[in-house]
């Protein structure tokens, strides 16, 4: 299940969050890894499987 | 305690069952943009979630369950085990309860601990906004002090001197 860009919910990219740690200074890199972590939480909240958010460029890990 | 039997859906994320009838999705994910000054240590720095998936209809609260904590803290063990990856946890501010939230994990991990595993924890000052976050890693892991000396700088807890500076230092015959 897909899930639709509402006014609470914006579809992200890895890359997006990736260039935003780039032009983070210091400390507030981690202010955008925060982001990062919260917007996948909210993204399977919002219905997308690991398959789409794969496709998004996230990668997820198991061993 | 026993930890839950659960399901690894490879390479995606694990899967579990409460006796209460609650599911719960855990998973890592790729951290490695925050390591990114650091290419030898980045790819294997990953970030975790819990997600409750599903509650049982009548069920109001989710019950306190301790085996929970031991199932998270045996699936990071057993992640971590390759001695070569390690995980950040960052925990959520959104709803202001990442104190509780940060005590919680930090419990979960030091009461379950076999001794295999350090944590290190860090509160990132960032603006108005305090960050509470820890880094999980196997004692035996070969880069242990890369990832420690990273982690301290990424966090802020020491600011790394610049290379003149570190020169001047490492030259220095003078006295203490």
């Amino acid at each position: 299940m897909s899930a639709k860009a509402t006014p609470e919910f914006q579809q992200r990219t890895a890359a997006y969050f990736a260039e935003k740690t780039k032009e983070a200074k210091g400390t507030a890199k981690m202010l955008v890894a925060l982001e990062m972590s919260n917007y996948i939480r909210e993204a399977r909240k919002h219905g997308l499987s690991f398959e789409e958010l794969k496709k998004a460029g996230f990668k997820f890990a198991t061993v | 305690m026993q930890p839950y039997n659960y399901i690894t859906y490879k390479p995606d994320y694990y899967s579990f069952a409460s006796s209460s009838g609650c599911e719960y999705d855990y998973y890592f994910y790729d951290f490695s943009s925050s390591f990114y000054l650091y290419p030898d240590l980045a790819p294997k720095v990953f970030g975790f979630n819990l997600e409750l998936t599903f509650k049982p209809a009548g069920l109001d609260k989710v019950p306190l369950d301790k085996r929970i904590a031991a199932t998270v803290t045996d699936i990071v063990k057993t992640f971590l085990l390759k001695k070569e990856n390690v995980v950040v946890y960052v925990c959520d501010n959104s709803d202001n309860r990442e104190k509780a939230r940060f005590h919680k994990f930090y419990h979960w991990f030091k009461e379950y601990n076999d001794g295999s595993i350090v944590q290190l924890r860090g509160v990132i000052r960032a603006g108005n906004t305090n960050i509470l976050n820890a880094l999980l890693i196997h004692k035996d892991n070969p880069q242990l002090n890369d990832f420690i000396e990273a982690f301290e700088i990424i966090t802020g807890i020491f600011t790394k001197p610049d290379d003149d500076e570190l020169e001047n230092i490492l030259n220095d015959d003078g006295e203490w």
